[in-house]
């Protein structure tokens, strides 16, 4: 007989996306997941995966209790003997083993974290500056996708990422992005704005290596060749500037530095007095301060002579530079053909429609219904930085970046509740007048640029102030490198949650060396995976579904739905009680806090990060449970009515957005880099520390403008490696996590791609390949995997391209365990392959197939 | 010239060395002003933690007067009475993170 049933608002953890979901219980037990129409965030739609998280919570294989191992040899397959033990001998030994180097050096402490599920992010990072180690990173997320895309769309749109304005944008060219197609952030409201724009008339360009989730739904596919596309971008943006002569000039003048006077050495010709930068204002006929209210004149072009030097707008030298890039050029880099380089330039320049405007709620708002949107593709490699400057330049030609129609930042202003006026952010103007975000991800701002310094991090961030995340702390030269540097500690122990680094980095052995230096690694995990080989304790973690948390989506930057239309803030709830010795990992980090008895440092940072005021801030010296920190969150943000109980029965507070915060552009003084004259400075200093550490320096990285920069793939000059490899996100997985759920398994089995090895047709037959057939492709350092072909017309004929990331070989992992390719494992982890500017890893790689 | 106790929060102890200690200031210093004396105390690296260039406080660094968030500007002593609680503290600069 059935005793209860209900529907219990709360939000998925399948991936970042992160929608709100309902959950059936009936008994006690959940028996059906759905989107929450309520919430802005899906607005009652569920992907395939949000669908398949009941195999997730009752996946028989989950760990119920916490353990030891017993087995002292780490390694790949190596059973670890795992030995049931109390969670009272685990904090014991974990709280003893963390006090030892709270006390000695707290650096030694590294912590890793996944980034499928986002509520573990802020509670990690307050109690990694709690602690006081500032070595963490999210374990391939960060490298892969975080140093350079992340870095632009903060720098140009105060945002962690961007999409078209779905809602009016005209014409939009995705550069390796898949924003509306069933991944990433906002997914499922963007599949359905996405499609609906589609309907509406919006033409897609999809370039891209492979014809997949994106270019499959597109107008067009515009195939590339992985790493190029700079080449291409910068080509467009030379026939749009100076073939066509195209551009917003008010946008660039008074939202970028455009019209910043450049000196005969690169730099900003500054006012001697306030040492800002000067622009040359036509009216006055004479330089003034950027800043000058009554300045509007200000000059794109010319040449002027200003505190004894020639001086030329940015503006000038951007022109200038681009020029070199013609459209063949770029063929011969990009593959992409001149013609087509020069079509989708004068398509992208005319339906600019530059000079436009539209009325909304009665504004009168700039209106440039085109967009050029990068992602993981286009980023995920060593040029990231000018991979993604150069397609953004597309945008800010035409004054395209968050106006009606354009490129819009997820959410870069808000402000607030009509009741409360909360949560409220915008960006400002920083040094030099350029844009400091309202909100932030990662550990450090993308702007202002901190001084390079001698690094005393563990993923050396301090000399590459523009990079998030290193590489370092999985990689083969690593302990070369941090002897060079000096690096005055070395790792004693990790703490992980949730992530499988073993996969998700680069190739297994060189990770797997890594973490076997380490000397103590806890682990929190729902199973055990390959990375669980190398742990010392694994902690029971509850599942999404049975956790709690009130900010799934914070900040809106992230993961909330772009453009026009409702505000949402819901909250994680468990839609079931967690079952055997489950415990919530914030539960845990907060009972560390106090064992350790950094508890006030640790409020201080909730209290900042979470923004909590009034009689809701957290007194230094008491001590607070995670539900409650949750409940004071909530009432700081929404009222004394609306605390945790509030959320736990209604699930989702909703409030309408405004336009000056969709379109904020127009309404904010804030200018955005065309020319990044910081890196000179950068450059300079961070030179001089790295040879005076014995670290070659090559400058090229560092010009203000961009260019295409070869990755070591396009450096392979061995003609028996002709192929590109490289990865995509398959959107029935994310990460490496949802292989071991049965049904995404059994979907990606009827799917021909999930885990095959994807082939051009006319290349295979080239080669004398079959559909079906298994191959070896092997990188020029001798890394191979082997797997099945599936020849295709939808992938570049010079590219095989791999769904990631499959591959399993823990035999935890039954349903996983040898399916799919895991393309990771052709991937060198080392300086090499890491960007001198933002130590963003390369993802591409030469391949042959081998018999 | 009026007494605060400082807190030296998360990896600023280490750096400093000491994680708590009295200091005397002059009569109407701001935070900034003690995030100057603290950087030349303490030493290099301990003020490259506090400074991003010079002059410029990163934009994660936190400082907080009897618990309360302050701003750069803030008065760092009391009038009269008791020494002033300074915690100085940094915070990843994400979110409520970043001044």
């Amino acid at each position: 007989m059935t005793t209860t049933d209900q529907w219990i608002p709360s939000t998925c953890g399948l991936c970042y996306g992160t929608c709100s979901i309902r959950g059936h219980r009936v008994d006690d037990v959940l028996v059906k997941i759905e989107g929450n129409p309520e919430s802005a965030i899906g607005r009652g739609r569920l992907c395939g995966k949000g669908v398949s998280g009941i195999m997730t919570l009752y996946d028989p294989n989950r760990v119920n209790v916490p353990l030891r191992r017993t087995n002292p040899v780490k390694g790949k397959g190596v059973d670890p003997g795992w030995q049931e033990i109390s969670w009272d001998e685990a904090l014991d030994e974990i709280t003893a083993r963390l006090r030892k180097i709270h006390d000695d050096d707290p650096r030694k402490l590294f912590i890793q974290r996944t980034t499928t599920n986002t509520s573990i992010r802020a509670p990690m990072m307050m109690f990694a500056a709690a602690f006081g180690t500032p070595n963490s990173w999210a374990a391939g997320g960060g490298l892969h996708c975080g140093n350079g895309a992340h870095l632009i769309g903060g720098i140009y749109h105060a945002s962690w990422s961007l999409v078209p304005d779905f809602q009016h944008c005209r014409f939009a060219i995705y550069f390796g992005a898949s924003k509306g197609h069933g991944a990433g952030h906002v997914s499922c409201t963007n599949m359905q704005d996405a499609a609906d724009a589609r309907a509406r008339g919006m033409r897609l360009v999809v370039v891209d290596p492979m014809a997949n989730f994106a270019a499959a739904k597109a107008n067009e596919w515009v195939p590339i060749r992985p790493g190029t596309d700079a080449a291409m971008a910068l080509a467009m943006v030379n026939v749009i500037l100076n073939d066509l002569g195209v551009w917003d000039a008010e946008y660039l003048a008074h939202k970028t530095n455009a019209p910043y006077l450049i000196g005969p050495d690169g730099c900003y010709v500054r006012d001697a007095e306030t040492r800002k930068p000067l622009v040359w204002d036509a009216a006055r006929g004479h330089a003034v301060r950027y800043d000058t209210p009554d300045a509007a004149a200000l000059a794109l072009e010319g040449e002027y002579e200003v505190a004894g030097v020639r001086a030329r707008p940015a503006f000038v030298l951007l022109r200038e530079h681009v020029r070199q890039f013609t459209p063949e050029w770029a063929e011969g880099i990009s593959t992409v053909s001149a013609a087509m380089i020069r079509r989708l330039a004068r398509e992208f320049a005319a339906e600019a429609m530059v000079g436009s405007t539209i009325v909304l709620d009665g504004k009168r708002l700039p209106y440039r219904p085109v967009a050029a949107i990068y992602f993981r593709g286009s980023q995920g490699h060593k040029n990231s930085v000018y991979n993604c400057f150069a397609i953004e330049l597309l945008n800010e030609i035409v004054g395209a970046a968050d106006v009606v129609g354009g490129a819009l930042g997820f959410n870069p202003v808000c402000y607030g509740h009509p009741e409360t006026g909360k949560p409220w952010y915008e960006p400002k103007p920083g040094p030099d007048g350029l844009m400091i975000t309202g909100t932030w991800v990662a550990p450090h701002l993308p702007y202002p640029i901190a001084d390079p310094k001698p690094p005393t991090t563990m993923s050396l961030g301090g000399l590459f102030p523009l990079g998030m995340f290193g590489p370092t702390m999985a990689s083969s030269d690593q302990e070369e490198l941090w002897t060079k540097f000096g690096l005055p500690y070395r790792p004693e122990m990790m703490l992980n949650y949730g992530a499988n680094s073993l996969l998700s980095v680069g190739n297994s052995d060189t990770v797997a060396a890594t973490l076997a230096r380490i000397p103590f690694i806890v682990s929190f995990d729902i199973t055990l995976t390959e990375f669980s080989e190398f742990a010392d304790i694994v902690l029971p973690d509850t599942c999404y579904l049975e956790s709690l948390d009130s900010r799934p989506n914070v900040p809106f930057i992230f993961n909330h739905p772009a453009g026009l239309g409702e505000w949402s803030w819901p909250i994680r709830q468990p839609v079931v009680p967690p079952a055997g010795q489950r415990r919530l990992a914030t539960d845990v980090l907060v009972e560390l806090v106090d064992r350790l008895g950094i508890r006030e440092e640790f409020n201080a940072v909730a209290n900042t990060h979470l923004k909590l005021d009034g009689s809701h801030r957290l007194e230094f010296g008491t001590r607070y449970g995670y539900e409650e920190i949750c409940d004071r969150e909530l009432k700081s943000h929404f009222g004394a009515a609306r605390g945790l109980a509030w959320f736990k029965e209604h699930g989702v507070i909703s409030w309408p957005k405004r336009v000056e915060e969709v379109y904020w552009r127009a309404f904010l003084g804030v200018r955005v880099p065309i020319y990044w004259e910081f890196l000179i400075g950068l450059n300079r200093n961070a030179k001089r520390i790295a040879n005076a550490h014995g670290l070659d320096w090559d400058d090229v990285w560092y010009d203000p403008l961009p260019r295409w920069l070869p990755c070591p793939s396009h450096e392979v000059r061995d003609g028996a490696f002709d192929l590109w490899g490289f990865y995509y996100r398959d959107t029935l997985h994310t990460n490496s996590f949802t292989n071991e759920n049965p049904w995404l398994d059994e979907a990606s089995r009827l799917d021909p791609f999930s885990y095959t090895i994807a082939l051009n047709a006319a290349t295979g037959r080239t080669k004398g390949l079959r559909d079906g057939q298994e191959v070896t492709l092997e990188s020029p350092h001798g890394r191979r995997v082997r797997g099945r072909v599936h020849l295709t017309e939808t992938v570049h004929p010079e590219c095989v391209g791999i769904g990631g990331c499959a591959g399993h070989w823990a035999k935890t992992l039954p349903i996983a365990q040898g399916k799919g390719v895991m393309f990771n494992d052709l991937l060198e982890v080392d300086w090499a392959h890491g960007s001198p500017v933002n130590l963003n890893l390369d993802t591409c790689v030469k391949l042959r197939i081998v018999p | 010239m009026p007494e605060i106790q400082l807190k030296l929060m998360g990896s600023l102890g280490r750096l400093a060395g000491e994680r708590e200690t009295r200091l005397l200031v002059d009569e109407g210093a701001t935070v900034r002003d003690l995030l100057t004396l603290l950087a030349e105390r303490y030493g290099p690296e301990f003020a490259g933690a506090i400074f991003r260039a010079p002059g410029e406080v990163h934009t994660y660094l936190r400082a907080f007067l009897d618990e309360r968030d302050a701003e750069l500007g803030d008065r760092v002593a009391r009038e009269g009475g008791a020494p002033a609680a300074v915690a100085v503290l940094i915070v990843p600069g994400f979110e409520g993170g970043s001044r």
